[in-house]
C-alpha cells in the first residue's frame, strides 16, 4: 500500500472477510450547484442564463445543445446517465425542474399518445428525478400550469381553489406536483397562468408558430384559445429564482400561481399590433390571484406584457419566424 | 450451487450459479443499498475508502473465487472522479487482491473488472467492480494463447491500434479491429504480465489515465457512459486495461445481436480512426474532474455516417 494507506478486516456474521483499505485524507466536499432541467426549453434555457449570468453556479439537463457556457448534460429529467455523471462530481442544492414540453404538436385536441406522453413527461420524469436521492432530495421548484385547475369561472384564482384539471396535460402536472410535495419537503410549485413571453425580441414560448409571428407574415392566427395572455419572460424567471432563494433561505413549502393578474384585452392587443385580432382568438378566462406571491416574497407581478410586446422590433419579430420558416 | 458445465463443442466452461437469481437489484435512490454503510450493510459500519469481501452470490466459489470491491462508502461516487489517491488506492488494492487470487491453487486466472451502469449490466448503482478467480482459462484467453504471436503485438502498439493519448508509461488506444465502438485500451508501455509488477509510477499514471478515460467517455456522450472495463493479467501476458463501452452515440446503445451472441463475430458502424479522434477529443477535454462536465457533446460531431 502506498503511503497514508491502512487496512483492517471485519469477519461478518456469515463468516466472510470484510478487507477496509483507507487514506488519511478524508472524502472531498463536492461543488454545490443548481441544476436546471428542460434546459433547452423557452423558460429553462432562461432561467439557466439568469443564474449563470448572476454568477451562480448551475448545471444544464438538456437533450438539445445550448449555446451556454454552462455544464449541460445530456438527457431528460429521468434520464438516470445524466444525473449519475452530475453527481459524480457535484452536489445539488436546488433543482428548477421545467418539464419539457409533452410532444410536438399538443394543442387542444391531444393524441393519444401525445397524452400518453404528457404522463412520461410529467409524472415519469419526476418520480425518477425524486428518487435519485436516499435521503431528502435537493430543493425543488417545479414549474407547473394553471391547467391543474382546469377550465372554470372566469374569475380571479386563488390557491386555495380544488385542482380539477380536465386534460391529461392537467392531470398529469397536478400528479407531478404531488409528488413534489410528498418526496421533496423543501419544494415551491409555482403553477403558470400565461403562456410565457416575450423576451427581449419578441418571442413567445417555444413554438415560432405564435400568434406574433403569424402576425408579422400576415397570416391570420391559428392558435388556441389560451394565448391571449402574456406573461414577461423575466417575470417568470425572476421568480423562479426568487423561489429558489426562498428555499435557500429556509422558507416554507409554497404553491403559488404566476400570472400577470390581469386579462389581457383582445383590443389593446390588436392596436398593439396594428393588426385585427380573430373573434377566436381569446383566453379561457382564468386569471392568477397573485396576493399571494405578492405576501410570500414581494413578488411583484408585471404589468400585461403589451407594452413589451409593442415595443419590440417587427423587424426582429419577422426575423425570428424567417429563421424558423 | 454452482456448477461448471463444459460445451463439448467448444471447450468453453460456462458456470451456473442459479443462486444468483437471488441477488438485490437497487433501483435508483432506493435506501436498501447493501454497499452504502450501515449495520445491515455488506459493508458494515466502520470508516473506508475502499472494501473487499467475497461476493454473496458468486459466480464462482471454490473452485475459483468471486470478490466485490466497493470503490467508495459514497453512493453517488465513480471511479472517473475520484480524488487521485483514492485511484491509486483502488489499483493497489487490485494488484494485491490479485496477487493473492492467484496464488490459491482452484484460481488459474484472475479477473479484476467493472459493469459500470445499469444499462449494461450493473445490477447495483454503487460504485463497485469486482474480481473473478476463475478456475479455468477463460475463451479469448485462450483464443490469445492459441494465436501464438512471434512477437507480443501490444509492445508495438502503433501497429494494432490508433494512440490517442500517451505518457512515458502507458498509451491509451482504439485498436484498429474494435469490437465495441469507441473501445480504448490502455497499455502499458513495458511488457508486465499484471498489476502487481506495476513500478510506483506506473501504477499512479496509469490510474489517472484510466480515471480520464472513463470522463472522457462520459464528455463523448454528455452522460455517464454506460461500459465494461476488464484488467488483462496473465502469466508472460501483456497487461491490458480494456474499456468496451455501449455506447455508439449520444442516446444510442450498442446492441450485441445475432452475429456478436451467436457467431462470435462483432460488427462495428465507426472506424477506428473516427473514433480515436472523437475520443482524443473528448480525452483531452476531461483532464479535470472539475471540468468532467463540460459539455464537449455539443462540440463533437457524433452523427453516424450515412449508409
Amino acid at each position: 500500500m502506498g503511503e497514508g494507506a491502512a487496512r483492517d478486516t471485519w469477519v461478518r456474521p456469515d463468516g466472510r472477510t470484510v478487507r477496509y483499505y483507507h487514506l488519511d485524507e478524508p472524502l472531498p466536499q463536492k461543488l454545490s450547484l443548481a441544476v436546471v432541467t428542460g434546459a433547452d426549453t423557452y423558460v429553462g434555457r432562461a432561467v439557466v442564463q439568469f443564474l449563470h449570468g448572476h454568477g451562480l453556479p448551475v448545471a444544464a439537463l438538456s437533450t438539445a445543445p445550448l449555446p451556454l457556457a454552462v455544464p449541460r448534460f445530456v438527457g431528460t429529467a429521468g434520464f438516470g446517465p445524466a444525473w449519475e455523471a452530475l453527481l459524480a462530481a457535484h452536489e445539488v442544492h436546488t433543482v428548477y425542474h421545467c418539464t419539457r414540453q409533452p410532444a410536438p404538436g399538443w394543442g387542444s385536441s391531444p393524441t393519444r399518445r401525445q397524452e400518453a406522453e404528457a404522463w412520461a413527461v410529467h409524472v415519469a420524469d419526476t418520480l425518477a428525478l425524486l428518487a435519485r436521492w436516499d435521503d431528502e432530495p435537493p430543493a425543488v421548484v417545479l414549474l407547473s400550469s394553471a391547467a391543474v385547475y382546469g377550465d372554470g369561472d372566469p374569475a380571479l384564482v386563488a390557491e386555495n381553489r380544488p385542482l380539477a384539471p380536465d386534460s391529461a396535460y392537467g392531470h398529469s402536472l397536478a400528479a407531478a406536483e404531488a409528488l413534489v410535495a410528498d418526496f421533496a419537503p423543501r419544494h415551491v410549485i409555482l403553477r403558470l397562468f400565461e403562456v410565457v413571453g416575450p423576451d427581449h425580441v419578441g418571442r413567445v414560448a417555444d413554438s415560432p408558430e405564435t400568434p406574433w409571428t403569424q402576425l408579422t407574415r400576415g397570416q391570420a392566427v391559428t392558435t388556441v384559445p389560451e394565448r391571449t395572455d402574456y406573461v414577461a419572460l423575466d417575470a417568470v424567471v425572476t421568480a423562479l429564482a426568487s423561489a429558489g432563494q426562498h428555499l435557500i433561505d429556509g422558507g416554507a413549502p409554497l404553491t403559488l400561481n404566476l400570472g400577470t393578474g390581469v386579462a389581457t384585452d383582445p383590443a389593446a392587443l390588436a392596436a398593439a399590433f396594428s393588426v385585427p385580432v380573430p373573434p377566436t382568438f381569446v383566453g379561457k378566462g382564468l386569471v392568477a390571484d397573485m396576493s399571494r406571491m405578492r405576501s410570500a416574497w414581494g413578488w411583484v407581478p408585471p404589468a400585461p406584457p403589451l407594452p413589451a410586446l409593442a415595443r419590440a422590433s417587427r423587424a426582429a419579430l419577422a426575423a425570428e419566424a424567417l429563421a424558423h420558416d | 450451487m454452482i456448477n461448471l458445465v463444459a460445451d463439448p463443442l467448444t471447450g468453453d466452461w460456462v458456470s451456473l450459479a442459479d443462486a444468483r437469481q437471488q441477488r438485490p437489484l437497487t433501483a435508483p435512490g432506493e435506501s436498501t443499498c447493501p454497499f452504502c454503510p450501515g449495520p445491515a450493510s455488506e459493508v458494515g459500519s466502520p470508516p473506508f475508502h475502499v472494501a473487499v469481501f467475497p461476493n454473496r452470490y458468486p459466480v464462482f466459489d471454490s473452485p475459483g473465487a468471486a470478490e466485490v470491491v466497493v470503490y467508495s462508502p459514497r453512493h453517488q461516487d465513480d471511479l472517473g472522479y475520484l480524488t487521485p489517491a483514492h485511484a491509486r488506492l483502488l489499483w493497489e488494492v487490485w494488484g494485491e487482491r490479485s496477487h493473492a487470487l492467484a496464488a490459491r491453487p482452484d484460481v488459474e486466472t484472475v479477473f479484476v473488472f467493472e459493469n459500470r451502469g445499469r444499462r449494461i449490466g450493473a445490477t447495483i448503482d454503487h460504485p463497485h467492480g469486482q474480481i473473478y478467480g476463475y478456475p479455468y482459462v477463460p475463451p479469448r484467453l485462450a483464443q490469445e494463447r492459441r494465436a501464438r504471436h512471434a512477437a507480443c503485438p501490444l509492445c508495438q502498439v502503433e501497429n494494432w491500434a490508433v494512440v490517442i493519448a500517451e505518457s512515458p508509461e502507458w498509451q491509451l488506444v482504439v485498436p484498429h479491429a474494435m469490437r465495441m465502438p469507441y473501445q480504448s485500451v490502455l497499455v502499458p508501455r513495458r511488457h508486465l504480465d499484471g498489476l502487481g509488477a506495476l513500478s510506483r509510477e506506473e501504477l499512479a499514471n496509469g490510474a489517472a489515465m484510466l480515471q480520464q478515460a472513463y470522463r472522457a467517455y462520459d464528455h463523448l456522450m454528455g452522460f455517464r457512459a454506460s461500459l465494461a472495463m476488464g484488467v488483462h493479467q496473465a502469466a508472460g501476458g501483456h497487461l491490458r486495461l480494456e474499456c468496451l463501452p455501449i455506447e455508439r452515440g449520444q442516446m444510442r446503445q450498442k446492441y450485441l445481436a445475432a452475429s456478436e451472441l451467436v457467431m462470435g463475430a462483432f460488427v462495428t458502424d465507426i472506424p477506428a480512426t473516427v473514433a480515436a479522434s472523437r475520443l482524443a477529443a473528448a480525452f483531452r477535454a476531461a483532464s479535470l474532474p472539475s471540468a468532467s462536465s463540460r459539455d464537449l457533446a455539443d462540440l463533437t460531431d457524433l452523427k453516424e455516417p450515412e449508409s
